[in-house]
């Protein structure tokens, strides 16, 4: 039965599918529904995917970007994107004026370079999967990723 | 990686929320075939064990001796311990015990 089996990816990727709903939408309740949504169609519908981990990957950026459909991608809540969702026991003043940073400079990139870098580096997905997900040549995904990166450090060090 | 890519790994993300988790957990128990009502796996078990029993229910003759062996409706060839099962005269059953 896909359910179990399903059931069985969630376990291991929830964290997985959520980074992907948070790079196309930066809002934790959009986020969030949009991987249940992908779940329901899931389930009701029951396909038969080879590998059904990439497929689950896909549906959930596809109800992301559906979520976001007509409004400007990556909301943050009140510039409040990861600051909600990021570990809160800030030990450090300078860390959660980095992240601030970070987030600013998250909201600045383009969409590609966003989303690739949300899978990445906060969704642990490695640049295959990355490239399964988005349907795109593995050297785009990398390229998305490394001028993301390069921007992202202009970006703090330039608020800094 | 570099030092950058680093400091903004450590920013890591939480768990998701725990609607995040139990709303999905929810989807995919709703999604398991649902097992039968009490009252229909007792049905079934009653049935079952008729089945069963029937199996070593055989039609002899009255004068059958106890210890000749008989062939039941399983297949089985059991022999005879002459217990009679007390019931119409017309239809003569007699039920056999496993010869062990």
């Amino acid at each position: 039965m896909r359910g179990n089996e399903a059931d069985a990816v969630f376990n291991r990727c929830s964290r997985k599918l959520y980074s992907i709903a948070m790079g196309v939408t930066g809002n934790r309740p959009m986020a969030e529904d949009a991987v249940h949504q992908a779940l329901v169609g899931f389930l009701a519908t029951q396909p038969d995917p080879d590998n059904l981990e990439a497929y689950l990957c896909r549906c959930v950026r596809n109800e992301a970007l559906r979520a976001v459909t007509g409004q400007r991608r990556f909301i943050p809540d009140d510039s409040e994107f990861l600051t909600d969702t990021m570990e809160s026991e800030w030990s450090k003043p300078e860390d959660e004026a980095f992240l601030r940073q970070v987030c600013d400079a998250l909201t600045a990139l383009s969409d590609d370079q966003r989303e690739t870098i949300v899978m990445h580096i906060f969704g642990g997905l490695t640049f295959k999967e990355i490239s399964d997900v988005r349907e795109a040549p593995l050297g785009t995904v990398t390229s998305w990723y490394r001028r993301g990166i390069a921007s992202l450090k202009t970006g703090v060090l330039n608020d800094e | 990686m570099n030092d950058f890519e680093e400091r903004l790994k450590a920013l890591k993300l939480v768990e998701p929320s725990e609607r995040y988790t139990s709303y999905a957990r929810s989807l995919f128990r709703a999604s398991e075939p649902k097992k039968p009502m009490g009252l229909a796996w007792a049905l079934a078990a009653c049935l079952a064990l008729s089945l069963s029993a029937n199996l070593y229910l055989i039609s002899v003759d009255h004068d059958q001796p106890s210890g000749s062996e008989v062939v039941n409706r399983g297949g089985a060839t059991k022999q005879i311990h002459g217990v009679y099962v007390p019931g119409n005269a017309n239809q003569p059953h007699l039920r056999i015990k496993e010869n062990s």
